[in-house]
């Protein structure tokens, strides 16, 4: 799979499917990069605005990386379309439950 | 839990830059193990201390920050500070971290005085959570 953005401690990488495939922890350090690949990756679609996220590999996240989530689930209801999590991990999924925000993803899969 | 014996508070002062905040977590997880807590409380534990470390390198404008983590009974105190010349006490990033330290720490605050930046923190594990 071809590298769209990394650093010390996550790696984004865009999947034959289109699917944007993180692995690391999604910090204040991650959040940005992951952000920067989602704009990107946002700018090229051309389908229904529909943005699938593979979370499968996401060791940590926090309120920062859960913004850059956010951040893509507003621009994708601006298009029609929705982000879709794929296999959030269960740190994952209690971030969304805490902040209240798991109504704003389509979540796909469950997480091993 | 066991409580941890130390002779003092653990501080960690670090350049003020995002990739920072892995090192805090990092030491603040090899405490929680000492402490012996659970590995759920040790995950809360790295959330914690990554809600702070976030909201200090996002708000403050220091060249450092300093995390300072002791026990207090069976409680991780948590403190965060750095400088910041100005600071937007209703910012939606910090209003979402916020969310997560309530739900998550046992205590939490955010003063801005005199040009500093303090983020405190209390993690109390489940189980002593838990006897009440």
């Amino acid at each position: 799979m071809p590298e769209a953005g990394h650093n010390d401690t996550l790696r984004v990488q865009v999947a034959p499917d289109g699917a944007i495939v993180a692995s690391g922890d999604i910090d204040v350090a991650g959040g940005p990069v992951l952000q920067a690949v989602l704009l990107d990756q946002e700018a090229r679609s051309d389908g229904d605005g529909t943005i699938v996220i593979d979370l499968t590999d996401v060791t940590f996240i926090d309120s920062s990386g859960l913004r850059s989530l956010l951040g893509a689930s507003r621009r994708a209801g601006e298009r029609s379309g929705a982000v879709v999590l794929r296999s959030p991990s269960t740190s994952v999924r209690r971030l969304l439950e805490i902040t209240g925000t798991t109504t704003q993803f389509r979540i796909e899969g469950s997480h091993p | 839990m066991s409580a941890v014996t130390l002779g003092g508070p653990v501080v960690v002062q670090v350049p003020a830059e995002p990739a920072m905040a892995r090192l805090v977590r990092l030491a603040a997880s090899s405490l929680a193990v000492m402490a012996a807590m659970d590995v759920d409380d040790i995950e809360d534990v790295k959330i914690v201390v990554s809600e702070v470390m976030a909201a200090l390198v996002e708000h403050g404008d220091g060249p450092d920050i300093t995390v300072k983590l002791e026990f207090d009974d069976d409680r991780l105190l948590i403190r965060g500070i750095t400088d910041a010349a100005t600071f937007a006490a209703d910012s939606a990033d910090l209003a979402l971290s916020g969310t997560v330290l309530a739900a998550i720490a046992s205590e939490h605050a955010i003063e801005h005085t005199d040009g500093r930046l303090l983020i405190l923190a209390a993690y109390t594990p489940h189980d002593v959570s838990a006897d009440g």
